[in-house]
């Protein structure tokens, strides 16, 4: 069971208030949430009720406004950028819904971005290979379909064994049936390397996919639904 | 909905100011170029406009003379032969002298030129004196004297104070009763000099009859001015006037284009018409280019709204429109900020014009029409900068317009062809690709910094020309202290008078001829010297040729100057004819034997015994160049103005002393000018070009640095893109400079000066240092940038 395992983010009444004077945005109230080791969540809830700026924080991309998160035992909301930026570096895996690839580099290329500046890294083949884009190493974005694109990326944010993998709604700009291909390899990387994986969604019906399902709104966590068994990418219905 | 609309157009009017609010730096960066481009302009039109109003004005209310000859000596009744003359209208004839002056606490030598005048100045039928300070002299009473105002003010005198002058060999007391400008005086020319130079020569005006009595000259006249009727044929006239004189020692006769003071005029003229198209050509050029490639980034960006404003109805008309007010806030700045730097560069030049060239009408005239065509000029500019970039980008269908973009199609690059790159880094080849991916943005960018450098050259071009003058002609060339002119030719034996003056070390006797030089249709008036057999002599005036080695004047033939050698495009072994403009005026021929680096303008040289053959007459001198101690030369100059041989002394020192004063401060001026601009060009292409390519690739910027690339190792990419353009465009533009420094000497180079085509390595040196500097600056705001990246914001955004 998941909360036997190592707690890989300990999260602590954390808020975020954007903008100042009569302005103010209140996009997280007071979050508290451990996520373990290996874990699969799923984050869900309408748009605007803070997922993006959770998954941030989380990720050493925002600060929060008050309250800590705890990396393994480390308080990260105290470092600096640069320590910041090591921590992205060293440990996080991110996947956006814009595939934010580098439009210059060729799939491999953009991987050995990565894999080049990581600890250790596999090598941009095998990462491909586990986004079964092999075929397409050597092809440039503008080559490559809107699937193949958040693909390429996934496999730029697993080459280096990130710790985490974090991902704002990878399937959002995507048709349903290209959305599962890439899910399915989100899973994979999950199960095969156990890289505690966190993915944010409108849909509920991926929600099947995961161990936890955490319902935000207005930035509270409203429930946390626990699966007792996962079903996997490729059987979800839409 | 017709009615709402004015509203709606007063919303997006307000974004044209928060657009152009956020991009300060550029909007900044662009009107600058601009400004500078059209402040060239305008400075430039205003001096040309203001020096031919005041040249064509004064010309007309001074009655300037049409043609110009000087004669040895002719009956004043010649005056009435010549006015038969077909085609001449009017006639004023006169005498001029050179003159040696003293002015009381000026210890070195002054040389002048007195000129006689009539009763009054109604009396002049041409080249009028004005006079501007004090009354016209009157003669025979306490001999008096007008002076040229820009010798009083030098020199600080007042009315009334008297001045010592040597007249045909005796020195008189003149008083001084005001002063003058003359048309043809209107640069003051000292006989063989670079500049003029008012604390050493004067002109002075003396009545008629005072004049002609001290050089016993009665009834007769050294010098006349023609005035030209409508049609006439100023050829033919110069060539009969030539026959007139010719039995009293004629000169030669010549029109206004080869009157010293017009010839200035008209080069400075020259000169300012080439400053005043080219470079502001290139700068309005690149100005046009940083507006086009910033607002098509701009409305690259702005896609999606633009899509937006069509599917609420409002026409590609209108939203072109839009983008065109936009660009024109930014050509106003431009217009507003050209106009008011060009006015006022137009007011330190024509200052600098007006220490030189002396009108008594206001040099400065400020003409509203040239802002207004600056301003149209500006406008066209604007449709060329702006019209492709708001024609490609309001073109695009709303619907495709609201779609994200696909990425840009980017190509392998010679990284994949050449093996030994194969192993770059993803970061090297990003930046490849993207050089790749734009080669004409790229090449521009590169060709606008290489420009800036090149306006770097140019700037200290000038310095670096005129060091090579002082080094060669005060140098090398002139190895005396002093030149002696006499009033006539003097037998040889003179020489060793001056040589037992005490004090003088050695001398070098000069016979100067004036001749005039014919090869096939061209023809130049000037003098020929006779150098004495260097055994006999030491050589105080070296002859250098072109590459700076002494030469000799060979047994027989001339050795010529540059400037002859290109006026007359003679060369080596040319055979020139030689019109002797002395007694009977013989014809003579003789062959070039070389050419010599100068800086006198036309000059010749022979051995004086050949000289002498040709001439057919005994050795005599005109000219000789002195060695003096120096802890004596107060002293032998005395001794040399109380001889009444002497017309004029010249002392190098001072010469070379004033060259640079009068030289020195424009020349920094210039190049501050010349700096400034250059500058921003730099900082304007570098910063424009690189806020462009930050905006362009902010989104991979961002994404790497959340990915973990620390801040180093992303702006280092921009770094590298910024550094293959500026050392790209520094040979360049190194390269571009010299071109356009050899096309500068090339078009300043006259008859009356040379300029030589010399750059300095440090001229190079501080191109590159500050083209360097400008792109350090650029790279630190650039970095500024990279950190101020909202990381999640460019994430979230669709590009
Ligand atoms: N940079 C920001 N400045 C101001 N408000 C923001 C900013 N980023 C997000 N918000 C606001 O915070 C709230 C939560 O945003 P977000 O976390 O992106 O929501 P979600 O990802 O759930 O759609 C929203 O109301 C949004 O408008
Ligand atoms: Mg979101």
């Amino acid at each position: 069971m998941a909360e036997n395992r190592r707690v890989v983010f300990a999260v602590r009444g954390i808020t975020k208030v954007y903008g100042t004077g009569g302005l103010t945005v209140h996009a997280l109230r007071g979050i508290d949430l451990d996520l373990h080791e290996g874990e699969f969540v799923v984050l869900l809830g309408a748009s605007g009720s803070g997922k993006s700026t959770l998954l941030n924080i989380l990720g050493g991309l925002d600060s929060a406004s008050t309250g800590e998160v705890r990396f393994r035992d480390e308080e990260i909301t105290a470092w600096p950028a640069a320590r910041l930026t090591d921590f992205r570096r060293d440990h996080v895996g991110f996947v956006f819904q814009f595939y934010n690839l580098i439009p210059s580099l060729t799939a491999r290329e953009n991987v050995a971005l990565v894999t080049d500046i990581a600890r250790a890294p596999m090598t941009p083949e095998e990462a491909l290979r586990m986004v079964d884009l092999q075929e397409r190493m050597d092809h440039f974005p503008s080559q490559l379909s809107g699937g193949e694109q958040q693909r390429v990326a996934i496999a730029r944010a697993i080459a280096k064994r990130p710790g985490v993998l974090l991902c704002d709604e990878p399937t959002g700009a995507l048709d349903v049936r290209t959305g599962i291909g890439v899910l399915r390899a989100i899973e994979r990387i999950n199960r095969e390397f156990g890289t505690t994986t966190v993915v944010i969604t409108h849909n509920a019906v991926i929600a099947g996919m995961a161990n936890r399902v955490i319902h935000i709104s207005d930035g509270l966590i409203q429930r946390i639904e626990v699966n007792e068994s996962r079903c996997d990418a490729g059987s979800l219905k839409w | 909905m017709r009615r709402r609309l004015p509203e709606v157009v007063r919303a997006i009017d307000r974004k044209i100011w928060r657009d152009l609010a956020r991009m300060k730096g550029q909007v900044g960066a662009i009107a600058a170029v601009m400004s500078c481009g059209l402040a060239i302009f305008i400075a430039g039109m205003t001096c040309q406009g203001s020096l031919n109003r005041a040249r064509a004005e004064y010309y007309a209310e001074s009655l300037f003379a049409h043609v110009f000859a000087a004669v040895k000596s002719a009956p004043s009744s010649v005056t009435a032969r010549i006015r038969e003359i077909e085609g001449v209208s009017k006639v004023q004839s006169g005498i001029a002298q050179p003159v040696t002056v003293t002015v009381k606490d000026f210890t070195e030598p002054v040389t002048g030129r007195i000129i006689s005048l009539p009763e009054a100045v109604e009396a002049m039928d041409l080249n009028r004196v004005t006079v501007r300070r004090g009354r016209w002299p009157v003669r025979g009473r306490d001999r008096e004297i007008l002076v040229s105002e820009p010798f009083f003010e030098a020199h600080r005198l007042a009315l009334g104070d008297r001045i010592q002058v040597v007249l045909n060999g005796r020195e008189e007391e003149l008083t001084i009763t005001g002063t003058g400008l003359s048309p043809d005086f209107i640069i003051e020319m000292p006989p063989g000099g670079f500049l003029p130079d008012s604390l050493r020569f004067g002109v002075f005006w003396m009545p008629g009859e005072d004049l002609e009595a001290a050089f016993a000259m009665e009834g007769a006249f050294n010098q006349v001015a023609l005035g030209l009727g409508m049609g006439a044929n100023q050829e033919e006239v110069i060539r009969q006037l030539d026959d007139l004189l010719e039995p009293y020692g004629g000169l030669g006769a010549f029109g206004r284009e080869d009157q010293l003071s017009d010839r200035f005029i008209a080069d400075e003229l020259k000169q300012l018409r080439v400053m005043s198209f080219f470079p502001p050509a290139i700068f309005l050029s690149i100005a046009a280019y940083l507006l086009n490639v910033s607002l098509s980034r701009l409305m690259h960006l702005q896609r999606p709204q633009i899509a937006v404003l069509k599917s609420f109805g409002y026409s590609t008309g209108e939203i072109g429109w839009h983008y065109v007010k936009m660009a024109s806030v930014l050509i106003l700045l431009g217009t507003a900020g050209g106009s008011l730097l060009g006015a006022w560069m137009g007011r330190v030049m024509t200052g600098m014009y007006q220490r030189f060239y002396r009108f008594p009408v206001e040099l400065y005239h400020a003409d509203p029409a040239l802002f207004a065509l600056a301003a149209a000029l500006m406008a066209v500019l604007a449709i060329a900068g702006v019209a492709g970039a708001v024609r490609s980008a309001v073109s695009i269908p709303p619907a495709v317009a609201m779609q994200p973009e696909p990425p840009a199609v980017y190509r392998k690059s010679i990284l994949d062809r050449i093996p030994m790159l194969r192993g770059a880094s993803p970061s090297a080849r990003m930046l490849i690709r993207e050089l790749e991916r734009r080669p004409r943005r790229v090449f521009l960018g590169i060709f606008g910094i290489a420009f800036a450098s090149s306006g770097l050259i140019m700037g200290n071009f000038g310095k670096d020309s005129i060091q090579y003058i002082i080094d060669v002609q005060f140098g090398l060339s002139q190895r005396f202290d002093a030149a002696v002119t006499f009033h006539r030719p003097a037998p040889l034996r003179v020489i060793q008078d001056l040589r037992a003056i005490d004090g003088v070390e050695s001398v070098e006797p000069v016979r100067a001829v004036p001749v005039k030089f014919r090869l096939g249709p061209r023809s130049k008036q000037t003098t020929v010297q006779g150098v004495a057999d260097p055994e006999r002599f030491v050589r105080l005036k070296q002859l250098l040729d072109v590459d700076r080695h002494l030469v000799e004047p060979p047994r027989e033939g001339l050795l010529i100057s540059v400037a002859l050698a290109s006026a007359l495009r003679a060369q080596a072994g040319d055979l020139l004819t030689l019109e002797i403009l002395e007694r009977n005026r013989p014809r003579r021929e003789v062959a070039v034997a070389g050419i010599v680096e100068d800086f006198e303008g036309l000059s010749a040289y022979m051995s004086l015994s050949a000289l002498n053959r040709v001439l057919r007459e005994g050795p005599s001198v005109t000219l000789a160049f002195l060695r003096i101690d120096p802890a004596r030369e107060k002293e032998v100059y005395q001794r040399l103005r109380e001889s009444p041989r002497v017309a004029g002394v010249s002392l190098k020192r001072a010469s070379m002393r004033s060259f640079l004063d009068t030289i020195g401060e424009n020349l920094l001026r210039m190049r501050l000018f010349n700096v400034i601009f250059a500058t921003t060009i730099a900082v304007g292409v570098i910063y424009n070009s690189m806020r462009v390519v930050l905006s362009e690739r902010s989104r991979e910027l961002a994404t790497m640095r959340v990915i973990g690339f620390r801040h180093g190792e992303v702006s280092v990419i921009l770094q590298g893109h910024l550094a293959v353009l500026v050392l790209c465009a520094i040979p360049l533009g190194l390269g571009l400079g010299t071109l356009f420094c050899l096309a500068i000497a090339r078009s300043l180079t006259t008859d009356l000066y040379r300029v030589p085509f010399v750059l300095n390595r440090e001229t190079f040196g501080v191109a590159i240092l500050v083209v360097l500097a400008a792109s350090f600056v650029c790279a630190l705001f650039l970095d500024r940038g990279i950190r101020r990246l909202d990381l999640i914001a460019v994430l979230k955004a669709r590009d």
